[in-house]
């Protein structure tokens, strides 16, 4: 069924353009649940394209629809309409090089600290060796040092979460899909865990979607942000955002200080809050 | 369990060992002494009881409740002596060994069963009515056509055995199975794992708490069963020893059998339970 539309694709990219080419492109892609009671509409046809490279948050308020696009991008789930590219490549069942984060961590309750974050790498049979150097080296970027053996049942959320982070890190995916991950983190954590982030942004080379409800992750984290409308979601804003935009590099308790920061917040909680029929 | 033990050396605020609470229903603080003190008090009381009524039946009928005191000669003696064929000690060895058998093949068989039921929805809603069917026939149910089918030995008392744990096993590893948060599924598809992963490397380590609850069920459920079977035909083991000690009258014989049955089963049940804490250290401490 899909072996026309793939041939399409593999006709416009026999010879990909490397800055043309999306590292992600979903295309059409919308999803209906079907439930007992009927079926609900949870993603309206939707087209996105992300450059390799970009930070995008998703921002829209509960049940639009984000996650949903969010995991129909990592593969977790099949699209009712529409076609998912990798590099131009009709992308496939979900795997190391689309890590995902999850809210609530998903970690293995009966793997210890080293052989969560090294599960990915065991699976695909990096040797022991190496896994152990990656995977210690991921324990120290994450601040895990001294958690080593601890099973995630000893650990707060934060450190779960750090823990999720760095089992998707080590793969050193291509892409990197964030499903509200500090959304289950208390306030303190969480921004804690948002400077983390942006500290990390600077040394990775993922291509990250990142979903949330919190307008200012979304405004602080982002290179670019899409926001979304309530159900059945569609994305009704697609906001560029510089590099050198002033708050970059700052913590997120200075940002909240800054002029252009706030305007832009302001901008985004409005697009959320009007009423867009 | 102290190599488990919590290092938080860090001063990292978020940085909080979760310890978990004693969940006993009464006030954890109150002296453990005063427990001890309540079992053994309603222990001493079950003797007392025992011995009353011995003493009161002995003026009618001499013999038909034996005291503690000659259950408990009876029981050194033929820990030494061999009776109907053995010794006490042989006697348990050898339903031991059948209950073994019949045992470790409800493990070997219903562990993955269980785990595939769990995990795959249509094999479930396909096996499922027929499970729903026969767990209403007891086990003991099975004894005759078991015996018309492999005589009165070993292979039908184990098969009587296997008869009695595997649907424990198969229902609480399916239970187990179907329970494991999906959201961990999830994250090892997306880690590469394939479907032999899933269930060997996430699903079953993370049933087995769930499958050890159903396997000490069975544990019991067989040894019960083995006995019945071996009252009704057999040759040796303690079921037979009280069904020779029946035939000759000899009540303190089969009271002997019966205390060797609690205390093997009290064993057999410490095991499992610390095979279990062994393999399953990652669950909360103290849980």
């Amino acid at each position: 069924m899909p072996l026309e539309s793939d041939m399409k694709y593999q006709a416009k990219t026999n010879e990909p353009d490397r800055a043309a080419v999306p590292k992600l492109s979903l295309r059409q892609v919308s999803k209906v649940f079907e439930a007992r009671r009927g079926s609900v509409r949870a993603l309206e046809p939707t087209d996105l394209d992300v450059r390799e490279g970009e930070f995008l948050t998703i921002v829209g308020p509960s049940g639009c629809g984000k996650s949903t696009m969010l995991m129909i991008g990592s593969g977790l789930e099949t699209p009712s309409s529409g076609t998912i590219a990798v590099d131009g490549r009709p992308a496939g069942k979900p795997g190391p090089d689309r890590s995902v984060v999850f809210q609530q961590f998903a970690l293995f309750p009966h793997l210890n600290v080293m052989r969560n974050i090294g599960y990915g790498l065991k699976v695909a049979g990096v040797k022991k060796s190496e896994r152990q150097d990656a995977v210690e080296q991921q324990i120290s970027v994450m601040g895990l040092d001294g958690f080593q053996k601890a099973y995630p049942s000893e650990l707060s959320g934060g450190m779960q979460q750090r823990v999720a982070i760095a089992r998707a890190l080590v793969l050193q995916p291509s892409l990197l899909f964030m499903d509200e991950p500090f959304g289950a983190l208390d306030a303190q954590t969480r921004t804690q865990m948002q400077d983390e982030m942006a500290r990390l942004r600077t040394r990775m080379t993922s291509t990250v979607l990142f979903v949330t409800h919190s307008v200012e992750e979304a405004v602080f984290l982002g290179t670019r942000i899409v926001v979304m409308s309530p159900r059945p979601g569609r994305i009704i804003a697609d906001i560029p955002i510089a590099e050198n935009a002033p708050w970059k590099g700052m913590a997120i308790e200075a940002a909240m200080g800054e002029p252009q920061f706030n305007s832009l917040r302001e901008e985004v909680w409005n697009l959320l809050h009007t009423k867009t029929e | 369990m102290g190599e488990g033990a919590l290092i938080v050396t860090t001063a990292d605020a978020d940085v909080v060992a979760t310890r978990t609470k004693s969940s006993r229903w009464y006030k954890p603080d109150r002296d453990g002494w005063f427990d001890t003190g309540l079992g053994v008090t309603s222990v001493v009381a079950l003797f007392v009881v025992w011995a009353v009524a011995a003493i009161i039946t002995n003026h009618n009928h001499p013999g038909l409740v034996p005291t503690p005191v000659k259950v408990a000669k009876s029981f050194a003696d033929l820990s030494t002596n061999s009776f109907a064929g053995h010794t006490l000690f042989g006697h348990v060895l050898s339903s031991l060994g059948r209950w073994g058998l019949g045992f470790v093949f409800a493990i070997v068989l219903g562990v993955p069963l269980g785990i595939i039921f769990g995990s795959i929805t249509l094999v479930r809603e396909a096996v499922s009515p027929i499970f729903e069917f026969l767990r209403y026939i007891p086990p003991f149910a099975w004894i005759p056509p078991a015996v018309l089918w492999f005589g009165s030995g070993q292979t039908s008392q184990a098969l009587i055995v296997f008869i009695a744990a595997f649907p424990a096993i198969v229902i609480s590893t399916q239970v187990a199975a179907a329970n494991v948060d999906p959201a961990l599924l999830r994250a090892s598809r997306t880690l590469g794992a394939g479907h032999l992963r899933r269930l060997g490397q996430v699903i079953t380590p993370i049933a087995l708490p769930g499958v050890f609850a159903g396997v000490r069920v069975a544990a019991s459920n067989g040894w019960m069963a083995l006995i019945a079977a071996e009252l009704i035909g057999g040759r040796v083991g303690v079921g037979f020893l009280i069904a020779q000690g029946e035939d000759y009258g000899a009540t303190d014989i089969v009271m002997v059998g019966m205390v060797a049955i609690a205390i093997t089963a009290a064993i057999l049940d410490l095991i499992v339970i610390a095979l279990s804490k062994r393999l399953t250290r990652w669950r909360k401490r103290a849980a």
